[in-house]
């Protein structure tokens, strides 16, 4: 509970601005909850952006690009004497949690129906609540069934809603492979004019990609348009019957629409025209 | 093991005897078409890494925070041969991406590094378990072998000594796993750097180095001997964070700070993290051109002084103080709170200097300057009210 408490009270005392912002009803309730049978020893130390690295080394960088703003860890004692890991970060956003959730899950992860979203592979949990992202990962002696019941007794603790971040109900939902949806915070494609994607595949694991950028305005939806044009060395394209068709220099063929303040695009259909137009009806 | 693809048209290796290192990857660029050669890039400034001999381009990548495979092909392309990864980044799946995309690559055309943590326990099973994580980042890459591994994140020098990891590394070796052996370390850096030296398994030490390095004369020291020693020297976390304040309005000058580093010999090679095709840009032209201006020397030096949160304790800001008041020690606690969120140690340090008093009552203006260029009287300020929270919240 000392983490908690260093977390609020530096918002509190420290940082009075950032109140709200950093000691919602998340913060208030957050522990670590405590299945029948188990024990639990939280850490003491809470990690921010300026030290994850000194946890988790490099890979604290794509934290910190997906709104990272604290982690807290503790050691679980199973009712068999194991020790499992529990390791929870809180994001700026969802779509930030549910990013970086989206960034370390395999497709051959397992799904378990706890949080917004979750997989599971051997000794190991991964877990959006909201915008908090659990990982647990334990000894091969301890059994998914064993997880699952620390998985739930989270889920009883934060009550998220399941469901994907409502952005992802603006792809289509017919052909979409289970589990491809993703969130890019920045630099998506590459392009550092491109933030806040929501993408998905479509058909098989290696099928086209259909994406959602959602900007303030129409004005600003038209100069992302027009940057993705201008990469493509097309800034004259035609618009065609469904959307404006270009040759991205990195990505290959792709189309772009502009629908009010969000784009829309779809790419990596390679050279297969039909399915191309299948995808592209789907968005109409 | 070497792999061809089906046209077999890179060639680049490491075109050591040159001294530039050629590169035509992979994808074309310009014309989104897989599969046109594209023309090859020659890249200016090279180094070798020490007795590897591999001859890498002054600036490679670090893949950590990509996972766009078309980044890691423009790379490629343009000259960064060298591509860096790890066992746990993304959970495994930054070495996925990495694997499904350099399957068509010439195994001869790259350099890949990986890193993977220690294991604690019993010798035997530490050493089982850690060649298994081997085994399965080499299983992802779908390689054979890697280039180089690494002893992921060694913190001291027990931590790059310690016989069993030392055991498991040779062994990997052995197994054919890996051409070079390294460790990566980004804290007590020249403790471990001449702990690898000394120890003769390492080839090369990937160590944080920048400018904003309070201790960079020890680290640049302790690479001097490594290079001495014949032990190759990359560099990381060049870019101090990428912004001077906590903020994240004043971004470093990447290019700058990728040249500081640089302007040190005994560093091979560095691998910025990159997302962007602008930001590859930026970082590929260093390999073209290694010299710093007068304006990348300007913008090093002036955000130097205002960075970070570790007061070094030099008390040239305590002379100039009416009041000399152990300002260092205001500085500390601030660095507890909002570095290490650790509010009891800094309500500590705040209690032996009246808490949450104001020690600059009745002060109109501050003389008090800090080399670091710490805004000394708001830093107080702010952390003095830390010293208000009741003690039982800490208990």
């Amino acid at each position: 509970m000392r983490a908690v408490r260093t977390v609020f009270l530096l918002a509190l005392c420290v940082l009075p601005g950032a109140v709200t912002a950093r000691c919602g009803d998340d913060d208030a309730r957050i522990a670590f909850p405590v299945p029948g049978g188990w024990s639990v020893q939280p850490d003491t130390a809470v990690y921010g952006p300026e030290n994850l690295w000194e946890y988790i080394n490099g890979a604290a960088d794509l934290f910190v690009l997906y709104g990272f703003e604290e982690l807290r860890s503790a050691t679980y004692r199973t009712p068999g004497g194991d020790d499992v890991r529990a390791e929870l970060y809180r994001h700026a956003t969802v779509a930030d949690a549910y990013g970086m959730y989206s960034q370390e899950r395999a497709p051959e992860n397992r799904a378990v129906e706890v949080g917004t979203e979750g997989c599971a592979d051997a000794g190991m949990l991964n877990i959006v609540f909201g915008r908090w992202y659990l990982k647990v990962s334990a000894p091969p002696a301890v059994g998914h069934e064993d997880l699952m019941q620390l998985a739930r007794s989270f889920d009883r603790v934060f009550g998220s809603p399941r469901g994907l971040p409502s952005e992802f109900g603006m792809l289509p939902a017919e052909g979409r492979v289970p589990r491809s949806e993703q969130y890019v915070a920045r630099d998506f494609l590459g392009y550092g004019f491109l933030s806040r994607a929501y993408l998905a595949r479509y058909e098989n694991g290696d099928g086209p990609q259909v994406f959602l950028i959602r900007t303030a305005s129409p004005d600003a939806a038209d100069r992302v348009r027009t940057s993705l044009l201008r990469v493509a060395g097309s800034t004259n394209a035609p618009e065609g019957p469904f959307a404006t068709h270009v040759i991205d220099p990195h990505h290959g063929a792709m189309d772009i629409m502009v629908r009010g303040s969000d784009i829309l695009g779809v790419f990596g259909y390679g050279k297969n025209e039909t399915l191309r137009l299948k995808i592209l009806k789907k968005l109409q | 093991m070497v792999r061809f693809n089906r046209r077999g048209f890179l060639r680049t290796s490491l075109i050591a005897a040159s001294g530039a290192v050629l590169t035509g990857p992979l994808h074309a660029r310009g014309n989104g078409d897989p599969s046109a050669p594209p023309p090859a890039t020659a890249v200016k400034h090279t180094r070798t890494l020490g007795r590897t001999g591999l001859v890498l381009p002054v600036v490679s990548m670090g893949v950590m925070r990509s996972d766009n495979p078309g980044l890691v092909r423009a790379a490629l392309e343009k000259g960064l041969l060298h591509l860096d990864t790890a066992h746990g980044y993304q959970k495994g799946m930054n070495e996925t991406m990495l694997g499904k995309f350099l399957a068509d690559v010439p195994r001869d055309s790259f350099v890949i590094s990986t890193k993977v943590p220690a294991e604690s326990g019993d010798s035997a099973a530490a050493i089982r378990a850690w060649l298994g994580r081997v085994e399965l980042s080499l299983q992802r890459l779908k390689m054979d072998h890697v280039d180089i591994l690494y002893l992921h994140a060694a913190g001291s020098k027990d931590e790059t000594l310690a016989p069993a990891m030392l055991d498991a590394l040779l062994q990997a070796k052995e197994n054919g796993y890996t051409r070079f052996l390294g460790v990566s370390t980004h804290k007590n850096e020249p403790d471990v750097i001449d702990a690898a030296v000394e120890c003769g398994v390492y080839d090369v030490v990937l160590t944080a180095v920048n400018f904003k390095q309070d201790h960079y004369p020890s680290v640049k020291a302790a690479i001097g001997r490594a290079a001495k020693a014949g032990v190759g020297i990359v560099g990381m976390k060049t870019m101090a964070g990428g912004f001077f304040d906590r903020e994240k309005t004043k971004p470093i000058n990447c290019r700058a700070a990728l040249k500081f580093v640089l302007q040190d010999p005994n560093v091979t090679t560095t691998i910025p993290g990159i997302t962007s095709f602008d930001q590859l840009d930026e970082n590929a032209s260093v390999n073209h051109d290694l010299a710093m201006t007068d304006e990348e020397q300007d913008a090093l030096a002036a955000g130097r002084l205002e960075g970070g949160l570790y007061c070094q304790g030099c008390e040239h800001c305590v002379a100039g103080c009416p009041r000399n008041l152990a300002i260092p020690d205001y500085m500390r606690a601030f660095m507890y709170a909002y570095g290490y969120r650790d509010l009891a140690m800094a309500q500590t340090v705040l209690k032996e200097h009246g808490g949450a008093n104001d020690p600059c009552h009745g002060c109109d203006s501050c003389s008090a300057s800090c080399v670091k260029g710490f805004p000394v009287r708001e830093r107080i300020a702010d952390i003095r009210r830390v010293g208000s929270i009741p003690e039982e919240f800490f208990s």
